[in-house]
């Protein structure tokens, strides 16, 4: 004898009437914006997406019926592109935070250490190690 | 079999100039770094389009900067010693070469304007961490009243061949561990002091003029630095730069290179390998430190105790190795917390209690010298402890 919790059997999800049609246009239409605010800002920050799809994100829905919000699959090829623009990102990110830090400082002094040390102080976030590679 | 050194090629390739080469071949020769299998130089790039090659010895780091072109990958590449002296003798026809690897043989590989090739096993197991950053900046975020000293590249080779001048008298089978140099910025002067007398010389002290920012008084193993300065002679200056008191390194920065040693005093250069490695032999669990600095004091453990091991420099030149168990805290201090104190220091053998910034301490002292001998002095320090064990429980009942 079944177990299963659905008068029809495992594996069959019947069609969940208290999410009308109206209710899920209303749920995508209101989710629609958010989704082209987050497209416009990722492009901004990292610029046009590499995938094929060309939108960073874009709306779906589990098999439970839960709408979430999907990020796009990248090439592997892209990978060292996007993951070069994060530390970018981080950088610039970092060095307005230390401006902002030593702009409200109370008697903030100069910061010598990076003017002394030069263009070697530049390299603050520790860059990837390059490792062997030997395929087939 | 001829080997195929454009098949399976990266999709980067890095070009790099004789000029920066020979820059990176002059510094890692002036060091006398060992070819060892596991010495690499690490070639990255930083967010001003300026290369990076960074240099380990096993105390100092030293960078050389370059032009690096806009497609230069950001990651970092170890290229191990011995391919950089292989480089410059293949670009020896030609202004540069390109580097690059090969996917499949997992080789760095260089190829020169006239199409001559070498090839090296890309290292294994290398991993580029913090450290390997020249510039770290202070653990606090913060400069603690930094001095900067701009001194001429003739007066800083005056520096240099003071510092590796081999004094008369001294028997070279005795020093294990060269003297360090004591370093003033001060007064728009860099002056230097080298005390040989440990080893039956002279102290040898020299002053050079300087633009200087600040003051500051710290030594640090000199020799590096000198070997590298002594070979930098064409360069317009060097600026010395130490970031407060407790710096954890003193910078030496040239026209485009520039080293980082870290800052301790000589004694725990010449003691904390020996009491690190006798405390392990006594069976003690000691703490490791991340510090490139030698640390004031090591932690170690005592059974489940938690105990302290320390060096001392005395105003005798003498060194003195302490061993602390902090018995109890937040002990105020009354008279009769003094009293109990010195009643129990009259049955302790060869320790003592004291009362220091409402702690009460436990210690135990002896000679640098009687390192080797550390068993003994833990036997001691092992039966104060437990003497000392239950004090916690009634050392405030003595409060007033």
């Amino acid at each position: 004898m079944s177990h299963s919790p659905s008068p029809f059997g495992d594996g069959f999800e019947p069609f969940d009437p208290s999410q009308s049609f109206e209710e899920i246009e209303k749920i995508v239409l209101d989710l629609e914006p958010k989704i082209r605010d987050l497209n416009r800002h990722f492009t901004d920050v990292f610029g046009p997406c590499p995938g094929e799809d060309t939108t960073w994100v874009y709306l779906a829905r589990t098999e439970e019926g839960e709408f979430f919000i999907g990020f796009t699959q990248i090439p592997i090829g892209k990978a060292r592109q996007l993951s070069s623009r994060l530390i970018d990102v981080y950088r610039i990110l970092e060095e307005a935070d230390e401006v902002i830090v030593q702009h409200h400082a109370h008697n903030a002094q100069l910061n010598l250490g990076p003017a002394i040390v030069g263009d070697a102080a530049k390299v603050r976030f520790t860059p990837t190690t390059h490792v062997r590679v030997e395929r087939d | 079999m001829i080997p195929q050194f454009e098949t399976n090629r990266s999709e980067w390739q890095i070009r790099v100039t004789l000029r920066e080469v020979l820059e990176v071949l002059v510094v890692t020769q002036s060091l006398n770094l060992k070819s060892g299998i596991n010495q690499n130089v690490w070639l990255t790039k930083t967010d001003n389009c300026k290369r990076l090659w960074v240099i380990r010895d096993r105390m100092m780091l030293t960078w050389v900067t370059a032009d690096a072109e806009p497609n230069d990958p950001s990651f970092a590449l170890p290229i191990p010693h011995i391919f950089i002296e292989l480089l410059l003798e293949l670009m020896s026809d030609g202004d540069g070469a390109d580097i690059f690897c090969n996917e499949v043989e997992g080789t760095i590989i260089a190829r020169s304007d006239s199409g001559r090739y070498i090839s090296i096993d890309h290292p294994e197991n290398a991993k580029f961490s913090a450290k390997d950053l020249p510039y770290l900046g202070s653990p606090s975020g913060k400069e603690d009243g930094p001095a900067v000293a701009e001194v001429s590249m003739s007066d800083m080779a005056q520096f240099a061949s003071f510092i590796l001048a081999n004094p008369g008298g001294v028997d070279w089978s005795e020093v294990n561990v060269y003297p360090f140099a004591s370093i003033v910025l001060q007064d728009n002067q860099f002056a230097w002091t080298v005390d040989w007398r440990r080893f039956g010389a002279q102290r040898i002290t020299g002053a050079v003029s300087a633009r200087t920012q600040g003051t500051i008084a710290t030594s640090f193993f000199p020799y590096p630095v000198a070997n590298v300065v002594r070979v930098k002679d064409k360069d317009n200056g060097v600026k010395i730069f130490v970031d407060g008191k407790d710096a954890e390194y003193a910078y030496f920065v040239g026209d485009n290179w520039g080293a980082r040693m870290p800052l301790y005093p000589e004694y725990l250069a010449r003691w904390h390998v020996k009491l690190v490695r006798n405390l392990k032999k006594a069976g003690m669990a000691v703490a490791d430190h991340d510090s490139e600095q030698l640390p004031p004091f090591i932690e170690f453990k005592l059974g489940e105790t938690d105990c302290y091991a320390s060096i001392h420099a005395m105003h005798d030149d003498s060194e003195t190795v302490r061993f602390t168990y902090i018995v109890a805290e937040d002990v105020p201090e009354t008279l009769n917390v003094y009293n109990e104190i010195n009643r129990m220091n009259e049955v302790l053998v060869g320790a003592r209690l004291s009362l220091r910034e409402n702690e009460v301490r436990l210690v135990v002292e002896f000679p640098a010298e009687g390192v080797e001998h550390v068993k003994l002095h833990i036997d001691t320090f092992q039966k104060a402890v437990t003497a000392c064990k239950d004090i916690h429980t009634f050392l405030p009942l003595f409060a007033d």
